[in-house]
């Protein structure tokens, strides 16, 4: 039991089929652990222990009564936490805004529904930056996560409170959404596996919306092979979203023990330039080695336009933020101003008092690239700049299986250290980007650690719908390392 | 000084059908009239954080619908545009249309102007005919000074039908107003009530020299009968003249017709108007139509008017307007057709006469 906190899905599921323990007992570990260690982390912003409890007694249930008679999921029973940008039934569901500070959802998003009918136990609502909009989680309302490997340095964002939760052993997973690497960066700066689908894999219902054609979640955990659980899950086609694709489902997990012999590695020489740091350099380039030993081959390939990604990100992104965030507007839900004069004066003051300074700069960037007069120049030029960006991978994708690279250019840095200059800190996603302009698939996932002892995160790119084959990269190279495993002391002395 | 014939009158209108779906155009809430405030608006219509859209197949059958009815391209590929404003009664801070690519392009209507042997024979150009959502409703009475918000018209379908500026004076435009009225219902996209506001008419008017390019157009906005169409026209076309005569020029602008006075004034000048931001909807795929959906829809439509007068002309020996008369309304056709196919086509002319004398008067009685 002692033991658990830092335990696989698949052990998770083990111990509960096997009645080692129950889910109520997890729950209450995970709770137990949250209440000592959150308060350090400032991870999770909404907690419910009867709520969770009572999610527990049920998934115990089904274990129980439903044993020989229906097929359970391997994950009913193990706790989750959600980021709060998935509305989640009865509890609140801020977005990191106060916008929406006093906002209880009415209904669940698709992947909350999904995780709950395999009877996942929810533990809570997990801070971020606000709107998903940063890249170290000091955007959000409720104030900044801390890493748990250096509580003075961000863990990364915009899914930093995911990232946090699961490094700190106070959640063994959690959801994440990923627009510009919001997944895959925290998986990297808290030394974690993470993962972003291909757009559309996963359904966006429920799932408040920053930039609609970038955004996808997925999941984020210790192991690959917990993500390919997790996945398994979440992913699927849904009536809901027009995006959603419809494809028959598929097993991620399938391809998790085949070996690497043969494999195909591309590395864009962009993704290897300056700007990277030595120390992450060097902890990516021996995870390139230990692959080369598994098997697999290097094969240098090109993404000519991979430069021009941040700022036809910083144009798309923000365009279509301006339009989805109208919606918050003080009429229906969300924070009204207490006083104003007029309408105009009460969408004014409701907004300027409710959305944080980074949500501002980019709605106002997003309305200015869509005004009249400016739509050509900005908006459809960078929609031009997408669609060779896709074709770049597509060509790079003839030679190779998967891609790889650097995650992040440096490990976790410090609170403030980029904050106040924005354009530092959109660079921090600047080999994440690319892969949700195309829609592509990116994982990532510990390979070393850089200065400060601080995780560095090998990012893995697959082509369209090849998640099982990143899994299958992923894993065998956890199989071989025990990066994946590391916990920070902070983790560990809590027991 | 006879300005009537100094002036030409130029006229184009634009049209909000609301479509006869069971349900919204991108939510599966009812659209049926009247029932109590926000009691028809689910999580989509009152744009709920985190909720999408998705396109009402049963909406685009309606347009497709139009589409062949007035001739028109049925464009294979449109796109959704969100058009960005804020109101109270717009529940995302966006409306859904379509922008530049619409899904009916072009087409025309014949309609004709004048009674009896005078009446004239006039063909109107459509621009284009899109899909798009309704808004809600402001309720400005009963709250004590503040506004009460009722989204049960939000998400209702609409297909909003563009005119070229072809139409010359105010009978024109009402003839052609009728004419469009008579067909939606024909083809059953739309009930025609136009108290309900299933049916309502914007009409672009400006006016100018014969030969002379186009003058300054001011829109007058929600005609939502002829008789006001005909009153609001006449009373702009005299305004503008009055205005140029005086020396002012005219300046774009968005007006309302007040059926108390008779007269129209400005909501908002063009200074004032929005940047409406329109960009592809990123939660909606361009609606693709494969000429098999086309074909599948148009063995579904009944016999058009202008189809029918040709018959009636051809079949029985009736006159043009008799034709016309008898295809003003589907019922008064659909009357017609069974009557005749009970007495024999020998008495055509005679069910005729009588279907538009007797029984229309004691209709009207």
């Amino acid at each position: 039991m002692s033991d658990l906190f830092n335990s696989s899905l698949r052990e998770l599921s083990a111990a509960l089929a096997a009645k080692k323990v129950s889910a109520v007992e997890l729950a209450s570990l995970f709770l137990d652990r949250i209440d000592r260690l959150n308060p350090g982390l400032n991870a999770f912003i909404a907690l419910d222990r009867d709520k969770t409890l009572a999610q527990a007694r049920a998934a115990d249930e089904v274990r129980k009564i439903g044993a020989g008679v229906t097929a359970i999921s391997p994950l009913c029973g193990i706790p989750l936490a959600h980021k709060d940008i998935f509305c989640t039934k009865g509890w609140r569901t801020s977005c990191g805004s106060k916008i929406l500070e006093n906002f209880v959802s009415p209904y669940d998003a698709h992947v909350v529904e999904k995780l709950a009918a395999a009877g996942m136990v929810t533990l809570g609502k997990l801070n971020m930056d606000e709107f998903a909009m940063g890249s170290s989680n000091e955007t959000s309302y409720f104030g900044p996560v801390q890493n748990p490997w250096d509580v003075s340095r961000v863990p990364g964002g915009s899914s930093g409170g995911s990232a946090a939760a699961i490094a700190a052993r106070l959640a063994p997973a959690a959801t994440g959404t990923d627009t510009g690497g919001s997944i895959r960066q925290p998986a990297a700066l808290c030394g974690l596996t993470g993962l972003k689908p291909t757009y559309g894999a996963v359904s966006r219902y429920g799932m408040i919306a920053f930039a609609s054609s970038l955004d996808q979640a997925g999941p984020m955990a210790k192991s690959a092979e917990d993500c390919a659980l997790l996945l398994n899950a979440m992913a699927g086609f849904d009536p809901r979203d027009s995006t959603s694709l419809e494809r028959s489902t598929e097993d991620y997990a399938r391809d998790l023990e085949q070996p690497l012999a043969g494999l195909r590695i591309g590395l864009p020489k962009e993704f290897f330039g300056e700007g990277m740091d030595a120390d992450v350099r060097a902890a990516v380039e021996a995870a390139l080695a230990e692959y080369r030993k598994l098997g697999a081959t290097a094969i240098e390939v090109a993404l000519p336009n991979s430069g021009l990604s941040v700022p036809a990100y910083y144009v798309i992104a923000p365009a279509e933020a301006s339009s989805n965030l109208s919606r918050f507007d003080g009429v229906r839900y969300g924070y009204r101003a207490p006083e104003y004069d007029d309408l105009n004066d009460m969408y004014s003051k409701s907004r300027a008092q409710g959305f944080g300074a980074e949500v501002k700069r980019r709605i106002l960037i997003g309305t200015y690239v869509l005004s009249h007069g400016y739509y050509d120049a900005y908006y459809l030029k960078a929609q031009k700049i997408r669609r060779l960006i896709a074709a770049d991978f597509v060509e790079a994708f003839k030679h190779c299986d998967v891609i790889m690279g650097p995650t992040s250019p440096s490990v976790a840095f410090a609170f403030g250290a980029k904050s106040a200059d924005p354009v530092q800190m959109y660079l921090s996603d600047i080999y994440t980007i690319s892969t949700n302009l195309a829609g592509l698939p990116g994982m990532s996932l510990p390979c070393g650690f850089g200065n400060n002892n601080m995780p560095v995160g090998l990012q893995i790119i697959g082509n369209w719908f090849g998640e099982a084959k990143m899994l299958n990269v992923a894993h065998q190279y956890q199989k071989a390392t025990d990066w994946h495993l590391r916990m920070p002391s902070l983790a560990g002395a809590a027991q | 000084m006879n300005r009537e014939t100094q002036w030409e009158v130029v006229i184009g209108l634009e049209t909000h059908a609301q479509l006869q779906t069971k349900s919204k155009i991108f939510s599966g809430s009812s659209i049926a009239f009247g029932a109590e405030p926000n009691m028809q608006a689910n999580a989509v219509d009152i744009a709920l954080p985190g909720v999408l859209p998705v396109l009402n197949r049963e909406a685009v059958v309606c347009a497709i619908k139009f589409g062949l009815a007035v001739g028109a391209t049925i464009a294979p590929r449109s796109v959704f545009a969100r058009k960005n404003y804020f109101y109270p009664d717009l529940p995302k801070g966006y409306q859904i249309s379509q922008f530049e690519i619409p899904v009916v392009q072009g087409g025309g209507l014949s309609t004709r102007v004048g009674t009896g042997d005078t009446a004239t024979e006039k063909f109107v150009h459509l621009t284009r005919a899109h899909l798009e959502e309704d808004a809600g409703k402001s309720l400005h009475e009963d709250f004590h000074g503040r506004t009460g918000i009722d989204l049960n018209r939000a998400g209702t379908p609409l297909l909003e039908i563009v005119t070229e500026p072809d139409m010359r004076s105010s009978a024109e435009a009402v003839a052609y107003a009728r004419a469009l009225h008579s067909l939606v219902q024909w083809i059953g996209i739309c009930d025609g009530n136009m108290q309900e506001g299933s049916f309502r008419c914007d009409a672009n008017v400006s006016v100018r020299r014969p030969g002379e390019p186009l003058g300054t157009r001011r829109e007058i906005k929600n005609l939502n009968s002829f008789r006001f169409m005909q009153q609001a026209i006449d009373f702009e076309v005299q305004w503008q003249i009055n205005e140029i005569n005086e020396g002012r020029p005219i300046r774009q602008a968005t007006v309302l017709f007040d059926p108390d006075t008779g007269e129209t004034r400005a909501m908002r000048s063009k200074e004032d108007a929005h940047d409406y931001r329109y960009f592809p909807d990123p939660d909606l795929l361009p609606l693709e139509i494969r000429p098999e959906w086309i074909a599948e829809v148009g063995a579904g439509l009944p016999e058009l008017p202008q189809a029918m007068q040709q018959r009636l002309q051809s079949e029985y020996g009736l006159s043009a307007y008799d034709a016309a008369i008898l295809t003003g309304s589907r019922a008064m056709a659909d009357f017609f057709s069974v009557a005749v196919g009970q007495t024999g086509a020998a008495s055509a002319k005679l069910v005729a006469n009588w279907v538009m004398g007797e029984l229309a008067a004691r209709l009207n009685r």
